[in-house]
């Protein structure tokens, strides 16, 4: 029990921060088919804009997380109307559409990754836990506060976004757009206004899973790459077809990654660790090429 | 009686022709040495200024130029300026490879210092050996990753990883600790069945080696495997932002050991983040310079380092840290060398292989490379230190020497160094 409950809480948290990361790289795809490789970039951002406000400056956590969230809404809307949106006009995307946009949000990596440094350098920062480093006791196992914080909020987040697929307007709008946009705007729905709002959607959830994990990591103006890698592998393991897939790729994920940590003896099978994850995953992917929630694999 | 004549004036013709030939370069030569002896000492330096190593390659640069700056404030080495040539190397070793070749054939630089790490170090260090230019890098993995057929023409002015988990060792040792752990990023397993080895000579045991990738960023996984085993202390393999997440882990795992730091986490920003709890069980054994204001009065290390840093704090405005002293004792044996042997790559790698004994070092070291041992310290000179949180700072706490007359005191048998003891790998 030592080891098996602070390992599940670990690998849920883990999972937890996958999940609002590729949840944000799915909702972007499926409304606009853009492949967003930035999509780490917002996590990134969150995660130093909340060291700035809450340790530098010392602002409240309450009014430092919205401010954080609002500039991963921000960056993201300024992909799609400053770069995105410009290429749509140019033969190179006619040509090649996602060869085209691969690119131009790969280079997005680098120009929000060059103007983090010109904010914070390429200097590591701690942002500390929320409710304190010291440990809650449960069942004689000692789990780290941060961890249950990432479990409850990733679990609220994910309902809210659900309540908001199926219950509003806009939500259905919004799938209705993903499932055919030329449809839905033959129906009236403004798609230009559903892929704003997807992007903000995507920024502020990359923003959330940086700033959850921050406490367990240091920030880096270098961190985007790695929070992109594990939410596009999140996204693709459980199916860019519908919103569940993300959420349970990226839980999966996680419980993979801690289990294989905690079995894997050292020598040379523990340099294995990560080859072994994602050889798992590329046997997921030709058992189930549709991802583990299923739907269309887009 | 004309033709005796004639022979004479030629004779006299051909006297002063070959005079002429003679003095003409001399002549050139005279017209030219003024210009000559003022013409820069051209040496490169070459230091990540982005990407992974960008921090230690700003504190590289920052150290190598004051060094350079101290040789041309007092006039240069007679009478020729150093001149720097700057290159970031982005943290790439396939960009190191193609500016070492520049720096060499078109800069025509005599020495290269730099880079910061030692995967940096591993593209410069073919070329430069091709080439025949020699590199004093700042590369903790020396040993490790650079081939002892590239080592004639490279070196570097950190001191072995794997004699510093030996200095940990005898620390621990000396203080009655039997049973350690150690996190160590994969891909360093030696290092730990280095220290699984030395350890056993000395009484101790290694309960578990656990391993992560480099790229993970919460340590939680190793930390669950370590707490199983019960150690009395654990030596840190790891640097980054994976060590602080370990560090801050094993407080909230409750593993409350004390941990031996091992690797580039030696200046206080390199602990950023670590909680305060963890104040007073967090040591390093690294060269004197890691405190030199806790050494004692009559160590020659102390007036030398202090004189040092006050130099370097009036000229850049900030402390010396143990990084960049590191990267000040990359600059010193080319600038020592230059002064004894003059511009010439050739001579300036015999000179640094063979020609400096005992050369004093900012990071608290004498420096004695030699054929055999291109980083050239000792682990008598390191000293052990505590890293206080709460303070910001390393405070000494005691000498290697003093370690070992303990442990011999306990009959516990020296090992001098990794490569004088013969059962590690």
């Amino acid at each position: 029990m030592e080891m098996v409950l602070p390992g599940l809480f670990t690998a849920l948290a883990w999972g937890g921060t996958y999940a609002l990361l590729g949840l944000g790289f799915s909702i972007i795809y499926q409304a606009s088919k853009v492949i967003n490789l930035a999509q780490g970039e917002f996590a990134m951002l969150g995660g130093l804009v909340l060291y700035a406000l809450f340790v530098n400056l010392r602002i409240p956590l309450p009014l430092a997380v919205p401010v954080a969230i609002i500039v991963g809404v921000v960056a993201s809307i300024a992909l799609l109307r400053l770069l995105i949106q410009p290429l749509l006009s140019t033969n190179l995307w006619r040509q090649s559409p996602t060869f085209s946009m691969i690119l131009l949000t790969l280079g997005a990596t680098f120009i929000f990754g060059g103007i983090a440094r010109i904010f914070w350098g390429t200097d590591v920062y701690p942002v500390r836990h929320f409710f304190g480093s010291q440990p809650l006791h449960i069942l004689g196992a000692s789990i780290v506060p941060q961890n249950v914080f990432i479990l409850v909020l990733t679990f609220v987040v994910l309902s809210l976004i659900l309540v908001f697929f199926r219950y509003t307007t806009l939500g259905k709008a919004m799938m209705a757009t993903a499932d055919n946009r030329l449809v839905a705007s033959l129906m009236g729905i403004n798609t230009n206004t559903i892929i704003l709002l997807a992007f903000s959607l995507s920024g502020a959830l990359g923003a959330l899973g940086g700033i959850a994990f921050a406490p367990l990591t240091q920030m880096s103006s270098g961190s985007g790459h790695w929070f992109l890698f594990k939410g596009v592998v999140a996204a693709l393991v459980g199916g860019l077809g519908n919103i569940y897939g993300p959420v349970l790729g990226g839980l999966a994920l996680g419980a993979i990654e801690v289990v294989v940590r905690l079995l894997l003896p050292a020598g040379p099978l523990g340099q294995l660790a990560d080859a072994i994850v994602f050889g798992g995953v590329m046997v997921m992917f030709l058992v189930r090429p549709t991802g583990l929630a299923g739907g269309k694999a887009g | 009686m004309s033709h005796h004549k004639g022979s004479t004036v030629f004779w006299l013709l051909a006297v002063v022709m070959v005079v002429a030939l003679v003095l003409m370069p001399l002549t050139a030569c005279g017209k030219g040495t003024p210009k000559a002896t003022t013409e820069p000492i051209r040496v490169g330096v070459l230091f990540s200024a982005t990407g992974s190593y960008a921090q230690f390659g700003e504190w590289g640069r920052k150290a190598v130029l004051f060094a350079i700056d101290e040789v041309n404030a007092e006039g240069g080495i007679k009478g020729r300026p150093i001149k720097a040539f700057i290159y970031d190397d982005e943290s790439k070793p396939d960009l190191s490879t193609s500016l070492t070749k520049k720096l060499i054939q078109q800069d025509q630089v005599v020495a290269i210092i730099g880079p910061a790490s030692a995967l940096v170090h591993a593209g410069v260090a073919a070329v430069a050996n091709d080439l025949k230019v020699p590199v004093v890098a700042v590369n903790g993995g020396f040993v490790t990753v650079i081939r002892k057929e590239l080592w004639p023409y490279n070196f570097t002015s950190w001191y072995d990883g794997n004699n510093i988990g030996l200095g940990l060792l005898q620390y621990f040792r000396s203080k009655g600790v039997t049973r350690f752990a150690a996190f160590c990023m994969t891909g360093f397993e030696s290092i730990v069945d280095n220290l699984k080895a030395m350890g056993k000579a000395m009484g101790m045991e290694l309960t578990i080696a656990a391993f992560q990738p480099a790229t993970d960023v919460d340590a939680t996984p190793s930390i669950l495997k370590i707490k199983a085993t019960n150690p009395e202390m654990i030596i840190n393999i790891v640097t980054g932002p994976l060590s602080i997440a370990f560090f801050n882990g094993t407080e909230q795992q409750g593993l409350k050991v004390p941990i031996g730091v091992m690797g580039a986490n030696v200046t206080p920003q390199a602990f950023k983040g670590v909680d305060p709890a963890l104040t007073g069980r967090m040591f390093e054994v690294q060269g004197r310079g890691l405190d030199y204001k806790g050494l004692k009065d009559d160590d020659p290390f102390k007036p030398f380092l202090t004189q040092l840093n006050a130099t370097y704090r009036a000229r850049t405005g900030a402390n010396m840290n143990y990084y960049e002293a590191v990267a000040y004792d990359a600059a010193l044996p080319v600038i020592t060398a230059l002064k004894a042997v003059g511009p010439d790559p050739q001579k300036i790698r015999d000179h640094i292989e063979k020609g400096q004994k005992n050369l004093m070092g900012a990071s608290g070291f004498y420096w004695n490379k030699s054929p055999e041992d291109h980083q050239g310290g000792n682990l008598i000179d390191t000293v052990a230190t505590l890293w206080d949180v709460k303070a910001g700072s390393f405070k000494f706490i005691t000498y290697m020497t003093d370690i070992r007359a303990q442990l011999k005191s306990q009959g516990i048998p020296i090992i001098e160094s990794l490569e004088a003891f013969s059962g590690a790998k």
